[in-house]
């Protein structure tokens, strides 16, 4: 079974390859991640956050489930040197950042809890993979080309964990050119992170991506995550662990 | 922009002249720097202020790394002044080396809180608006002598030209470097720093090299099929995906 919706703004595809598989199991899942928009999204008037922000309910109204996502972003705040922060310069809260890779999580902890071992799901350029693909091979994952949007350039094979892409492709005039190296100063234009599931390594990306140059040196000094960096050059950078998840 | 200022006495610009002569001294030594062949990667920095346009950049080496680089660029008008300068002897190289990031980093990091105090005279427009194809003569060229190292190179009794004189752009290992000095009577009357090495940059550089070197390749596009993309989606491509995502659907049904 395969489909992709699109939800939350972003095409959502899954393939669940298991015997057994129906509609209904994927209506399911997607189901959840609607849940998620209509409890999250900033731009829905009705949901948990725009009523947060508008001050009609207090934190202490606040469900379970937006309280465990913040309560993951404060940690990633202090885990990340206050690079991850929700909280926008009007001093409004858009847990955006935090809420695709949790979704994608807890789809992929769905499914397992459904009895399915081989799936893979693709969630706005972030994926969690399980099991095999149609091959009976290891899923793999491309990353984009952050030049060339219909090229990959490095092939993943995650075995289980979850990869995330930050990026920043298109500002203004960074245009490629690999001849000059000094045009403002965002260096890196895209950086893939590998973690133990898709949320660890959503949740790194956004904050080692905010870091610059230094956000693979800080990926490479904490353990069970893995980076993929890309410059504006066109030059890349990996941490060192990164090799074991390069196919053969 | 030659629009002569008023004359300074001797202490003054005696004292100008001197960080006239360290800034050049500094810029040689920088520009041996970053011409001495070196096996570390990632020296590109951020300019501080609005970029000249790209045509015009000088670039004498790529910015990049001497070992990973894309192609090198043809450079087809690099900076004159610094391409006469003589590749001096083998016993200048390491002499820059040594003075590199400590010293290296004082003048570029004089922040502009403090350059009234270096200026005798204030500067005729805000930095930004400094045209970059400004056509003044380069500095070294202006003095007539190429100064071939840290020390000291115009022969006393130089005549200097009046007027004001913007150094080309000068690319070292942390950014650009670009003075314009003020001429009188054939004094320098002011030294003025249009544009620096982002010291900020460079402290990350620094505690780059400080942690591990870490692998590094030129992207390359790969044929290999795979099962997923992963990407970025705060981009116009995000909307792209959406839309053909939506065109396979819409086949389907």
């Amino acid at each position: 079974m395969r489909e992709t919706r699109v939800i939350m703004g972003m095409p959502i595809s899954m393939a669940v390859l298991d015997e057994g598989a129906c509609q209904h199991d994927l209506d399911a899942v997607f189901a959840e991640f609607e849940a998620a928009d209509r409890q999250f999204s900033p731009f829905k008037d009705d949901s948990e956050i725009s009523r947060l922000n508008r001050g009609e309910i207090a934190e202490s109204d606040l469900t379970p489930r937006v309280r465990e996502v913040f309560a993951l972003c404060e940690q990633t705040k202090q885990e990340t040197a206050g690079y991850f922060n929700i909280v926008r310069p009007d001093g409004t809260i858009d847990p955006c950042g935090m809420v695709k890779g949790w979704a994608i999580r807890n789809a992929a902890r769905q499914l397992k809890g459904m009895g399915f071992a081989n799936f893979c799901i693709a969630a706005g350029g972030d994926i969690q993979c399980h099991g095999v693909n149609d091959q009976g091979k290891d899923w793999t994952v491309g990353v984009r080309n952050p030049f060339q949007p219909d090229e990959i350039v490095k092939v993943l094979v995650p075995k289980g964990c979850g990869v995330a892409t930050s990026g920043n492709y298109l500002r203004g005039d960074h245009i490629y050119d690999p001849h000059t190296g000094r045009y403002g100063s965002d260096d890196i234009v895209s950086l893939t992170i590998i973690g133990a599931d898709v949320m660890e390594a959503d949740r790194y990306a956004t904050a080692s991506f905010a870091m610059g140059r230094d956000g693979i040196h800080f990926i490479e000094n904490i353990p069970g995550l893995e980076g993929y960096e890309i410059d504006r050059n066109g030059v890349a950078r990996m941490t060192s662990g990164l090799e074991k998840f390069l196919p053969c | 922009m030659l629009k002569p200022h008023g004359t300074h006495e001797s202490l003054a610009g005696k004292l100008l002249l001197s960080s006239a002569l360290v800034a050049v001294s500094l810029a040689y030594g920088w520009w041996q720097r970053e011409n001495t062949p070196r096996p570390h990667i990632a020296m590109t920095a951020p300019v501080p202020q609005a970029p000249a346009p790209q045509a015009s950049a000088p670039a004498s080496t790529p910015s990049v790394t001497t070992s990973v680089a894309p192609p090198p660029t043809t450079a087809t008008a690099p900076d004159t002044s610094i391409a006469t300068l003589p590749r001096s002897a083998a016993s200048v190289a390491p002499k820059s080396n040594a003075v590199a990031p400590p010293n290296a980093s004082a003048a570029p990091q004089a922040p502009p809180q403090q350059e009234a105090a270096i200026y005798v005279s204030p500067p005729a427009s805000p930095l930004p608006t400094v045209p970059s194809n400004d056509v003044s003569p380069a500095l070294p060229a202006a003095m007539g002598t190429p100064a071939p190292g840290v020390v000291p190179a115009i022969p006393a009794g130089t005549h200097l030209l009046d007027g004001d004189f913007v150094s080309d752009r000068h690319q070292l290992e942390w950014g650009d470097l670009r003075v314009r000095i003020s001429v009188h009577g054939g004094l320098i009357t002011g030294v003025q720093i249009l544009q620096y090495p982002d010291h900020r940059s460079h402290s990350l550089d620094l505690s780059e090299m400080a942690g591990p070197i870490l692998e590094t390749e030129v992207i390359k596009t790969q044929h290999a099929q795979v099962d997923a993309v992963s990407s970025a989606t705060d981009t116009s491509y995000a909307f792209q995906d959406v839309i053909a995502d939506v065109l396979i659907k819409a086949t389907r049904e």
